[in-house]
């Protein structure tokens, strides 16, 4: 009996011995190495997913700085100006939507608040284009030239007067990136030459003038003076 | 004693069911987290490609204090162009003085924080030579109409001392502090190879260099150059 009752205790653990064992689950050796094949996919997940964020939060400001024409919506115009690296450095890349025929424009006079009549126009196909304004003094006159890829594709001459240098009010429409309905001109530039007033002081024109604008509208639409303004 | 029997039973049994359900509870947790991360990285290759690129092109600048200046140098073709990426704090009003020989000019920029580019360029034409300075939406053109100077610059441009900060290294201005973003100035010994009359009048100038300072403009005033 009293064998019985040692091989009983020997045989059962006692009540804190099942306790402790309670609290001390043991383990596979595959479930450990799962268990670390978890972490880790989901750590190389956290630490992919953070990098993402990080470089998605930076690139609106990176695209910005870096002038990068970004097209969300393809059926928009959309222009960003390349940065300038003079004061008469007046370059853009332009996307013009792929279902429609285009034609550019450059006015020398005439010009107020609303478009002016075109001096000379020119189609310009649909895509992804380099445009860039210039002028320069040739003679007795002043060579203006709108160059399309690297080609002069819009030119003319005005006499040395016609800029007499005492300055202008606008410029550039478009610096960062931007996106446009299409039924409306694409004005990339317009610009109004001043004029010397009373004294050493200078005016804007009160009424048409001399100026530059550069824009674009679709073919077939009127790109005169009825054309609206953005 | 049949009462702890059943109950040591319950527990096998409970543990082998554990391990039965725990592996393949794994298997699913790490097979999802790897679909996550296969999916993951194929969304961030083309953000990374142009986030490459971009900041190849653009530098990287890294806000650690987002209430100081943090500036850095951009790599340019050009020797005659310097560039810089520059973050400003918000509300913050940014003076720049560009001295370029006798003359200097101020320009303020305020509004909302962000990050502009900063652009330096200096062109030698037939009567002189000129500096452009580009911040942001803002520019200003200096110039001064002595060719034979501008020539001299153009031709000696190695043997000028030129400070300007290195390409890539960052710096953050706290913003009681100016700090000297490019100052080129012609040493005395390089005066007599000019010409007398562009040496004397090289000499008459307040100044005989091209500096572009920029911080707030109390700073600014503090430092003597408002």
């Amino acid at each position: 009996m009293s064998h019985g009752e040692e091989t009983d205790s020997e045989s059962f653990p006692s009540p804190p011995d099942v306790q402790r064992r309670r609290v001390r689950p043991s383990f596979h050796l595959l479930t450990i190495l799962l268990l670390v094949a978890a972490i880790a996919c989901w750590l190389s997940f956290y630490q992919l997913w953070s990098e993402t964020q990080r470089m998605e939060s930076e690139l609106p400001s990176l695209r910005e700085l870096a002038r990068e024409l970004v097209v969300s919506d393809p059926s928009m115009y959309a222009v960003v100006r390349h940065h300038q690296l003079w004061n008469d450095d007046f370059r853009w890349r332009i996307y013009l939507p792929p279902d429609g025929n285009y034609e550019i424009h450059l006015a020398t006079r005439e010009i107020a608040g609303d478009l002016p009549q075109p001096k000379v126009s020119k189609p310009i196909a649909p895509g992804e284009h380099e445009l860039e304004l210039r002028t320069a003094p040739d003679g007795d006159e002043v060579r203006v030239e709108v160059l399309l890829d690297g080609k002069v594709h819009l030119e003319t001459r005005e006499p040395d007067e016609w800029d007499d240098a005492s300055g202008s009010v606008g410029g550039s429409k478009f610096s960062a990136n931007r996106q446009q309905q299409p039924d409306q001109p694409l004005i990339l530039f317009h610009r109004r030459f001043s004029f010397p007033n009373s004294g050493n002081t200078v005016r804007a024109p009160d009424g048409p003038g001399r100026g530059l604008v550069l824009w674009i509208t679709p073919d077939g639409t009127p790109s005169g003076e009825s054309a609206p303004r953005d | 004693m049949p009462r702890i029997d059943a109950k040591h039973r319950g527990e096998g049994q409970a543990k082998v069911f554990m391990q039965r359900a725990l592996n393949p509870l794994l298997i699913l947790i790490a097979v999802a987290g790897l679909v996550a991360t296969v999916v993951d990285h194929r969304r961030q290759a083309p953000i990374a490609a142009e986030y490459r690129q971009l900041s190849a092109a653009m530098g990287t600048l890294d806000i650690t204090d987002p209430d100081r200046f943090i500036i850095r140098r951009l790599k340019t073709e050009d020797p005659f162009d310097f560039a810089w990426r520059f973050y400003r704090p918000a509300d913050t009003n940014l003076m720049t003085r560009v001295q370029f020989f006798s003359g200097a000019s101020s320009s303020t920029a305020g509004g909302s924080q962000g990050e502009v580019l900063l652009r330096v360029r200096l062109r030698f034409e037939d009567l002189g030579m000129r500096v452009f300075f580009k911040h942001g939406s803002g520019s200003s053109t200096s110039g001064v109409g002595n060719a034979e100077l501008g020539k001299f610059v153009r031709s000696h441009w190695e043997d000028l001392d030129i400070q300007v900060t290195e390409v890539g290294e960052q710096i953050e201005l706290p913003l009681d502090e100016t700090v000297t973003l490019l100052r080129i100035s012609v040493p005395d010994r390089l005066l007599e190879d000019l010409d007398d009359s562009v040496r004397d009048r090289l000499k008459r100038y307040t100044s005989r260099e091209i500096k572009v300072v920029l911080g707030t403009p109390d700073a600014l005033a503090k430092a003597g150059g408002s």
